[in-house]
């Protein structure tokens, strides 16, 4: 039987090389495929009619719409506007990527520390970079925070340059963690689940335990799939303000 | 190389996640995809949705305008209606009341030509009756003379004077009067 890391295992579909670069396709980069391709057909089919009275699905991409626009324009403010297709897109590249790790036999992107990293990495960069062409050398008020006696600059000023350079850290590790925890649990009780049915009755019985416990983590792995996304998208947006306001 | 790599990498134990090896395609992959989703998301999703969700807004704002304008309407109506009305009213009394005054006028106006008609004639009526006995009155003397002269000729036998009956007929009467 498969162990429980087995799932996140990269097994290459097509060795291809660029330029030197390793571009192969994998069952990871099928996934992405397949993941955006979902996404393509939910959000293009949802708005092809673009009716006035709105259907069910088409009700489905104006209400994610509107819940990150509404993320947006509370958490980053008026002038983020400008960067809402952006967090759009990492909300539901991440969603698509979560839930589709549920799919038996699918694989998870985002249970990969890279691939998060990356995320995470671009979103860092571009804050850092928007921070800069906003508010030049200003915006290294940042690590200076306003209301502080001036003695106390020597302790807080490296403590906020650390938080800031641990933010792509942490918002990777999160998203990857709670991907890996939650698949290896389903994993290892579904192990439980085989193991208890070949060693009799009494174990086929007692199979019901691990197999409900299974049940109630799905659930709770489809909740942790909006979670995290919702939480990946909403620190973006935070960071973001941030960068238009760094004297906050 | 890269191909070597991996296959070392799958025969280790430990988390797939830290097989470096493996990170060169992810990266790629992702960014490829991502970069794909965003062109989509940016080009064609998000602004159908804004379009649609702004329509419906301005839809709704033009539908909320529409019906105040037509609540205004109906109300100028009704208080036009209501003026009319009032106004009908009012001229109704008024003319009521002024058939009422012309018609009490013509009443009156009718009664006192009737009174003056009904007082003239009752006075010219007077007139007649006051002559009618003055004639009688007159004729009275001529009468009672008459009727002495009758009287002294049959009662004494006695052929008299009609003038000297006539004139102590005319003296007894006005005994008769002046009592």
């Amino acid at each position: 039987m498969a162990g429980p890391l087995e799932q996140f295992e990269i097994k290459p579909i097509a060795e291809m090389q660029v330029a030197g670069i390793d571009v192969s396709f994998t069952n990871s980069s099928l996934w992405m495929v397949i993941v955006v391709t979902a996404l393509t057909f939910f959000l293009v089919g949802g708005t092809r009619k673009n009716a006035l009275v709105p259907g069910r699905w088409q009700a489905m991409v104006e209400m994610a719409y509107e819940f990150i626009a509404n993320m947006v324009k509370e958490n980053v403010g008026r002038e983020g506007k400008q960067y809402f297709p952006f967090i759009f897109t990492l909300f539901m590249f991440i969603l698509g990527s979560n839930l589709a790790g549920m799919i038996p036999y699918s694989f998870t992107t985002t249970s990969h520390i890279i691939v998060t990293f990356a995320l995470a990495a671009v979103v860092f960069v571009g804050v850092t970079l928007i921070g800069f062409a906003k508010h030049g050398i200003g915006f290294l008020k940042l690590f200076a925070p306003s209301g502080v006696p001036a003695p106390l600059y020597i302790l807080i000023v490296p403590i906020e340059v650390m938080s800031y350079f641990t933010r792509p850290i942490s918002l990777s590790v999160r998203l990857f963690a709670n991907m890996l925890a939650g698949h290896i649990m389903m994993k290892v009780f579904a192990g439980f689940i085989i193991s208890l049915g070949a060693i009799g009755f009494a174990g086929q019985a007692a199979a019901v335990l691990p197999f409900a416990f299974n049940i109630f983590l799905t659930g709770l792995e489809i909740l942790v799939a909006f979670l995290q996304a919702y939480v990946f998208a909403i620190l973006s947006c935070i960071y973001l303000h941030d960068a238009m306001h760094p004297a906050h | 190389m890269a191909e070597a790599h991996t296959e070392v990498a799958h025969k280790e134990a430990g988390l797939p996640q830290l097989n470096i090896a493996t990170f060169e395609e992810q990266v790629v992959w992702l960014f490829l995809t991502f970069i794909v989703l965003f062109v989509i998301v940016s080009r064609m999703v998000l602004p159908r949705v804004t379009k649609v969700l702004e329509e419906r807004e301005e839809r709704i704002a033009n539908d909320l305008d529409t019906a105040e304008r037509l609540r205004k309407d109906a109300e100028d109506v009704k208080n036009a209606y209501e003026e009319a009305v009032a106004k009908a009213r009012k001229q109704a009394q008024d003319t009521i009341l002024g058939a009422k005054e012309k018609i009490q006028a013509d009443i009156a106006k009718v009664q006192a030509e009737l009174d003056a008609d009904l007082s003239a004639k009752a006075a010219e009526a007077e007139a007649r009756i006051a002559k009618a006995r003055e004639d009688a009155l007159a004729s009275v003397g001529d009468v009672a003379a008459e009727v002495a002269g009758e009287l002294v000729s049959k009662l004494a036998g006695l052929e008299g004077d009609d003038a000297a009956v006539s004139k102590a007929v005319k003296s007894a009467m006005a005994d008769v009067k002046g009592a």
